[in-house]
């Protein structure tokens, strides 16, 4: 019986337009926001490339609207290579002999294949047209020679995280705590609106002659915990597409999956925890109202609640995790919050294992309590119509055994 | 049999404990349309979602056939509650055979239950969704999610409520046909001139009491007052009526007579002149509303 309200449950999301354009509208939003943005921010600026040992290459090497050539002495070489700034890089004429030349390029920014092939093409040209001066041959046989070229680049990796990067992994804390704001809060309120429709129809009713309350509260979690899974997978897919495709774009981000070390395991325990708690929230919620426009006091701080918590939670890590990292880190425990808030801060920081096991195990209490009282509420209100109940109502439910 | 034994319910409402029923006891026979009577808040629901198990009893307990409710027991109970409704968004065959799965038959069972009804309750449209169904349209959904499965017994909460004449009057012949074919059926109902025609027996409650409860019949002649009806071919106005009857005068030949206590009705016959012949002659019963309204009336006014 179970398995048919459960099958019921997800059948009629599914199959509700409405269900997907609330999965989809949020990512494709934010992905054409983010997509106009990084278009827009195509134009690189020019790199300039200091020679170093081929100064005789120079008046040869075209210059290109990437790459402009620049020959420097070989004595302030070094130096140059320590002070090597974004936008510049250093090319080193390591070996040169009449069938090979090996370059080593230093930058601190990646350049793609076809930057690193148009950069060769250009230093192919220029090596061609000084051999056939050097051989005395006709300028037009310069084509004819083919020098083996080498060429290896050397990322300069930046002593501290770049200022991009470090603004990227807040943006990333910021997006998975509305991604896990989202996912909890639409879990929730699915399951309150459930709870609701059957209870102001009545239909309750017809439910709890055949399969006992319990199940039936059971189902509907159950569901929503499959529907919320669904919903952040969309919404984790998304993010993952989106930091490969600004990764691609942005390759000198230097941010990965390996680099960030997503803790996976930690993310997936607080989803469940936070997803849980907060359906036997809501479906109390659900029971004690009367309706959708008859919401009762629980109901609304369900609604409001959440919501300003996570306009604080913003807010916090807008501001970067100096300010106001203390009450990010009560936030990170509170067990309203913590499932929102721990992930982002797995994501920046190494929390101390027993912050996540305090947290953790808040979430699990309230998480029990929740279920006992929860299910307490929706067994006893749901059928009382006409009324929402009064927070003395809700008291007196709870503390009846 | 259905055995309702001293049961008591409280709820707490915004204003404190309010008493819903209080030590009700009642035994409704099986095969037999039994009326729920009560004005609005007396706890003729709250009855009804008890004996379907919906609500537990705060003391007291419900027997079928002797055995108490169990779940089992649940799914082969029709129910029908009031202000009832379905899932807008879905399609009427689609909550039917939903919610028939629940009451534990299988797929081509309720498919095949489903079929049956709607062509019994004459419903083509089943492949709507709610949402898009006239109240009377919905009401016919719910009474066949009510019917199948063919429940041995119905509890319907205002099934008439809502209802035009002609889907009422279907109801009703259903309702018959299914109680003379053994199901227990009881109804609460504010339709009050129904019960005469339409029940065997009627379960008043009152303030979450049972006044009055027994077979229809019965309690009409045990509230009959002598209160005699006539109609003769003499001018009626012209005959020496005792002194002590109370002669309402309906036309030239009809007559309404109350009789004084004590008095035989034989006194009313032999007030006749020979030439009288009589038309019609019986005791007027009273009707279940006006019982209903003798009981319930004195506490409301």
């Amino acid at each position: 019986m179970m398995w048919t309200i459960l099958q019921r449950e997800l059948w009629i999301r599914l199959r509700d337009v409405r269900f997907w354009i609330g999965v989809l509208s949020l990512p494709l939003l934010i992905g054409a926001i983010l997509g106009v943005t990084v278009l827009l921010k195509q134009d690189k600026r020019a790199l300039s490339v200091y020679l170093i040992g081929a100064e005789e290459l120079e008046p040869l090497l075209a210059s290109t609207p990437r790459f402009k050539c620049i020959p420097i002495d070989s004595t302030i070489a070094t130096q140059r290579k320590a002070t090597l700034q974004e936008g510049e890089a250093l090319l080193e004429l390591s070996e040169r002999s009449s069938t090979r030349v090996a370059f080593t390029l230093y930058s601190r920014e990646v350049l793609s294949e076809a930057e690193q092939e148009q950069l060769k093409q250009l230093l192919r040209q220029a090596i061609q047209q000084v051999r056939v001066r050097e051989l005395g041959l006709p300028p037009d046989q310069w084509a004819y020679l083919n020098p083996q070229l080498a060429f290896q680049n050397y990322l300069l990796k930046p002593d501290t995280e770049t200022p991009q990067a470090a603004g990227v992994l807040y943006l990333l804390s910021i997006a998975v705590s509305v991604l896990l704001y989202i996912v909890l809060s639409a879990a929730g309120f699915q399951i309150l609106l459930s709870v609701l429709e059957e209870k102001s129809n009545r239909l309750a009713e017809y439910l709890a002659i055949s399969v006992p309350v319990a199940q039936i509260l059971t189902a509907k979690l159950l569901a929503g915990l499959l529907l919320a899974l669904l919903r952040g997978g969309v919404l984790g897919l998304f993010i993952v597409g989106v930091g490969w495709w600004v990764q691609r774009q942005v390759p000198d981000l230097h941010l990965s999956v390996e680099t960030l070390s997503v803790p996976w395991g930690w993310l997936l325990t607080y989803l469940l925890g936070g997803i849980l708690l907060y359906a036997f929230l809501y479906a109390a919620a659900g029971a004690s109202s009367d309706s959708v426009t008859e919401l009762s006091g629980l109901a609304q701080i369900m609604q409001w609640v959440p919501t300003l918590l996570f306009m604080l939670i913003v807010f916090l890590w807008q501001n970067g995790p100096s300010q106001g990292q203390l009450i990010l880190r009560l936030l990170s425990y509170f067990p309203l919050t913590a499932p929102i808030v721990m992930p982002g801060r797995l994501l920046t920081e190494t929390v101390p294992l027993w912050e996540n096991l305090l947290s953790l195990s808040l979430i699990a209490l309230s998480t029990a309590g929740a279920r006992v009282l929860g299910a307490r509420l929706y067994e006893r209100a749901l059928f009382l119509y006409g009324q929402k109940l009064s927070w003395r109502s809700i008291w007196t439910f709870l503390r009846r055994r | 049999m259905i055995q309702v034994e001293g049961v008591s319910k409280a709820f707490i409402g915004p204003t404190g404990k309010v008493v819903a029923l209080e030590n009700v006891s009642a035994q409704l026979p099986p095969g037999q349309i039994i009326g729920l009577l009560g004005p609005n808040g007396s706890g003729k629901t709250t009855l009804l979602r008890i004996l379907v198990g919906l609500l537990p009893p705060d003391t007291g307990r419900v027997l079928y056939g002797g055995q108490p409710l169990s779940l089992q027991l649940r799914r082969t109970i029709g129910y029908m509650p009031e202000e009832r409704g379905l899932y807008p968004n879905m399609r009427a065959q689609e909550q039917l055979l939903y919610l028939l799965r629940l009451k534990g038959l299988s797929a081509s069972e309720a498919k095949q239950a489903i079929a049956y009804w709607a062509q019994r309750l004459d419903m083509p449209w089943l492949d709507r969704r709610a949402k898009t169904l006239s109240k009377g349209m919905q009401q016919k959904v719910q009474l066949a999610l009510a019917l199948a499965g063919r429940p041995s017994v119905l509890l319907l909460d205002e099934p008439f409520s809502g209802l035009d004449p002609i889907i009422a009057a279907e109801i009703e012949s259903l309702l018959k046909e299914l109680a003379q074919s053994g199901t227990t059926i009881v109804l609460s109902t504010h339709r009050l001139e129904q019960v005469d025609h339409l029940c065997q027996h009627v379960l008043m409650i009152y303030r979450g009491r049972i006044p009055l409860q027994g077979p229809v019949e019965a309690l009409r002649q045990r509230f009959a007052e002598p209160l005699y009806e006539l109609e003769v071919s003499y001018p009626i106005r012209e005959i020496s009526w005792p002194a002590e009857a109370a002669v309402q005068f309906l036309d030239t030949y009809k007559a309404q007579v109350r009789l004084p206590e004590g008095m035989p009705s034989r006194a009313l016959l032999n007030a006749l002149p020979p030439e009288a012949e009589i038309r019609l002659f019986r005791q007027r019963l009273p009707t279940i509303k006006d019982i209903f309204l003798k009981q319930v009336s004195p506490d409301i006014v």
